[in-house]
């Protein structure tokens, strides 16, 4: 009985939302605001669409690269932090992991700076930089916990059959860290496609993620909240769709947030 | 028992071939054929002990009598040079397949440079190893992530080529990282003691001219009259903070009991309760922006059931309320600070350890003097002014906790799972009631995790910032944080100097919370 409570109070928001969007903006006024339509309007997804799709292009391309970028990056540091430690590791992998604690306002204003200075501030490409190396912390730290399980002795075989460095991560390794691949990437997706702080300073119109542009619509006074409800529809789609075919995944990337892993 | 495994890799070529060969090999002829010719001592029983020889002979006795003996691992004798050149020769193989020019280029190396390591030469009957480690057996009782490697014990430590490339490989990730962490949190305080903003030409300039201040940017923040959003914010971040970790702990807890008991459809409540973590705080803000507008959403949810509507102003209310003078903060933490020490030097005391007690009893004193004779009479602001809790966060709060008590939940959930059924029968057959073992057997053992709970969301609820931006706006003075401030005074009134004092202030509050978890997270490791 509690469970199904919680689970409406969790749900309402959705039912809201689904049915906000779906009304004629004549239809939304505040005292009806729980009933069902009375006319399925699909027309706020459309209008949504249209306004939305170059954003949600602008965010997808951005998650891939920067996701595919610092996924990789995570696997190679997480491969030596855990496999071929060397004299200080102990210092520099926990100031590593500092920078993903960070509250990033306090790097934002030399980010900004930094990103004019060599012609990236407002492009995607001065932002998927930001995303990468923001992301490098949480994805060295998952996959240097996740191949803290292989044992040293298969990495000490390979060494003994001549296995140099790339050899035993390309052979042993990277074959072994496919469904680690799998909670970094989708975790970082989740990060960047929801990021909103780096996205709001760091673009100009042309080049906003869907954040950003969902904000702007939603902060505006004049408008009807049918829209605002679609766009915010397209925009957790994505991250959601992942959550539900992938779930498992996913939790095991945000208890990998924390640290011990 | 001695195991040892092989893997065999998917799609190899001729696996049939390789089952042939392993069985050869672990056969007595295979095993008597190869093991004197390899220094190794045969794993059966019923091996031929006279091809052996002295040395192995004894190990083998040895082994028979089931004597734990130390062992080294595969290689750790041989020497570096023959290590490092024999790779090469293993990588040419690996192309070339072929066995014999291999086999012979290996031996070359082996008549050329020497096989073992001087130290590891034969001497007697025995190795002469220092302190060998224990490697097979028992694993070392240190997790792989220590730094204490079985066999670092110097020569592998040496810089070898792979060793080198490894740290290479890790370089750019350490600079970029060294420069956009913390080269930037040292350009943003050397920026927050300038000017930068105060000069309009200057403010956007690619290069500009920035005078030295000090700590005046700081001063002004907590001193002056004007700054006194940013005090605001500093008791709405206080305020948000405690109600979001309580909601979120409390939720989180009670959902993780509930769903902990096998209930039906426990996979559906979960991915329920789970789901807003997937969403972003723009999403979930815009949604419930919706959800709290004075007129409708929640307020008219009771009139569904026939109650009246509430009239309460969710985003836009102005009541505040636990209203305290800013004036009264020095006494006030002073105080605060000195019963925590009196508490702790309390403790400390009863466990038996006087010295430590006396040192922090002392320091309780004299923190306590400070507040009566300084603090009390301190005045930072020339006169009084009025901060509380603003009800305008409720909303917010109730949003937060929507989006995040789910992650607590999962972190209970894995918690109790933990949790031996063993330990709750004990509780039960001494006649703890359902209650009893919650309170004194479970949530005891669940401290550690709302400890990292409370760390985890406590930061970020420092750090709160796009879902206060979409809820009630970005300058809205009433649901302000500082995280917000920073923004508003730096890019949107290119105030960068003071907007970096606000960043700094903001990252020592999140420091405070975060290094000492990293420092206990990543010590407690080595320790395992």
């Amino acid at each position: 009985m509690l469970l199904i409570l919680a689970a409406a109070f969790f749900l309402l928001p959705v039912y809201l939302v689904l049915v906000t969007s779906l009304k004629v903006p004549g239809e939304i006024n505040l005292a009806t605001t729980w009933q069902l339509p009375t006319h399925w309007n699909w027309g706020s997804y459309v209008t949504a669409w249209e306004a939305f799709a170059p954003k949600l292009r602008n965010s997808l391309f951005l998650a891939v690269v920067a996701t595919a970028a610092s996924a990789v990056m995570g696997s190679m540091n997480g491969y030596i932090l855990s496999k071929w430690r060397f004299p200080g590791a102990n210092i520099v992998f926990p100031l590593m992991l500092f920078g993903m604690f960070i509250p990033y306002q306090s790097i934002l204003i030399p980010l900004f700076q930094f990103l004019r200075n060599i012609g990236l501030y407002g492009s995607l490409w001065g932002l998927i930089l930001t995303h990468v190396v923001y992301g490098l912390p949480i994805t060295t730290l998952i996959f240097r916990n996740f191949y803290a399980e292989i044992p040293d002795e298969m990495i000490e075989a390979a060494r003994i059959d001549g296995a140099g460095f790339f050899g035993i991560y390309s052979r042993i390794v990277f074959p072994l860290s496919i469904s680690g691949f799998v909670v970094v990437i989708i975790w970082q997706f989740t990060q960047i496609w929801n990021e909103f702080l780096f996205a709001v300073t760091l673009t100009r119109q042309s080049t906003q993620p869907i954040t950003v542009a969902l904000a702007q619509l939603a902060g505006g006074e004049a408008v009807n909240w049918n829209l605002p409800m679609a766009g915010a529809v397209l925009a957790a789609l994505p991250t959601l769709i992942i959550y539900i075919v992938l779930g498992r995944y996913f939790i095991r990337g945000l208890l990998a947030g924390s640290v011990k892993g | 028992m001695l195991a040892d495994s092989f893997g065999l890799p998917k799609g190899a070529p001729d696996p049939q071939n390789t089952m042939d060969w392993l069985t050869l090999l672990g056969s007595k002829q295979g095993q008597d054929t190869f093991n004197p010719l390899k220094g190794s001592i045969s794993p059966r029983l019923d091996s031929d002990l006279s091809l052996y020889n002295a040395y192995s002979q004894s190990a083998a006795k040895d082994w028979q009598n089931d004597t734990i003996v130390g062992s080294l691992v595969h290689g750790a004798v041989a020497k570096e040079a023959f290590m490092s050149q024999f790779a090469d020769v293993m990588s040419i193989y690996e192309s070339s397949q072929n066995s014999e020019q291999a086999a012979n280029a290996a031996q070359a190396i082996a008549n050329q440079v020497g096989l073992y390591q001087e130290r590891f030469l034969w001497e007697g009957a025995r190795i002469r190893a220092p302190s060998p480690p224990a490697r097979d057996g028992a694993r070392l009782p240190l997790r792989d992530s220590t730094g204490a490697h079985a066999h670092s014990d110097g020569s592998s430590m040496k810089l070898t080529r792979d060793r080198i490339t490894a740290i290479l490989m890790l370089l750019p990730s350490i600079v970029l990282l060294a420069i956009f962490v913390y080269g930037f949190i040292g350009r943003t305080f050397y920026v927050s003691m300038t000017d930068w903003g105060q000069d309009p030409s200057q403010a956007l300039a690619l290069h500009p001219q920035l005078h030295w201040l000090g700590f005046k940017n700081y001063a002004d923040l907590f001193t002056n009259f004007i700054e006194t959003r940013f005090r605001q914010d500093l008791v709405n971040t206080f305020f948000f903070t405690i109600l979001f970790l309580a909601g979120c702990l409390g939720l989180g807890l009670g959902l993780a009991v509930l769903l902990d008991r096998d209930v039906k459809g426990e996979g559906l409540f979960r991915t329920i309760f789970l789901f807003p973590f997937a969403l972003a705080f723009i999403v979930t803000g815009t949604i419930w922006r919706w959800m709290l507008q004075p007129q409708g959403g929640i307020n008219v949810l009771p009139t569904l059931i026939g109650l009246p509507r509430l009239q309460f102003r969710w985003l836009t209310s102005r009541t505040q309320v636990l209203r305290f003078d800013w004036n009264d903060l020095p006494f006030a933490l002073g105080l605060l600070v000195a019963v925590v020490l009196a508490l702790l030097a309390w403790r400390a005391f009863r466990k038996g350890r006087g010295l430590g007690g006396a040192v922090i009893a002392l320091a309780a004193g004299l923190v306590g003097l400070w507040a009566f004779a300084v603090g009390r009479h301190s005045q930072p602001l020339p006169f009084p002014e009025q901060h509380g809790f603003n009800l305008a966060f409720i909303g917010i709060i109730i949003a937060a906790v929507w989006q995040m008590s789910g992650y607590t939940m999962a972190l209970y959930l894995a918690g109790l799972r933990g949790i031996p059924e063993e330990l709750r029968e004990a509780a039960r057959v001494d006649g703890a009631s359902e209650w009893q073992l919650y309170r004194h057997v479970i949530l005891p053992l669940l401290g550690p995790i709302s400890l990292s709970a409370m760390i985890i969301l406590g930061h970020i609820s420092l750090k709160i910032f796009d879902l206060v931006f979409a809820m009630a706006g970005p300058d809205h003075p009433a649901t302000d944080v500082p995280a917000l401030l920073m923004y508003l005074r730096s890019f949107r009134a290119n105030q960068f100097a003071q907007g970096a004092a606000i960043a700094v202030v903001l990252l020592i509050m999140v420091a405070a919370v975060i290094i000492p978890y990293l420092y206990t997270s990543l010590r407690g490791e080595v320790r395992r």
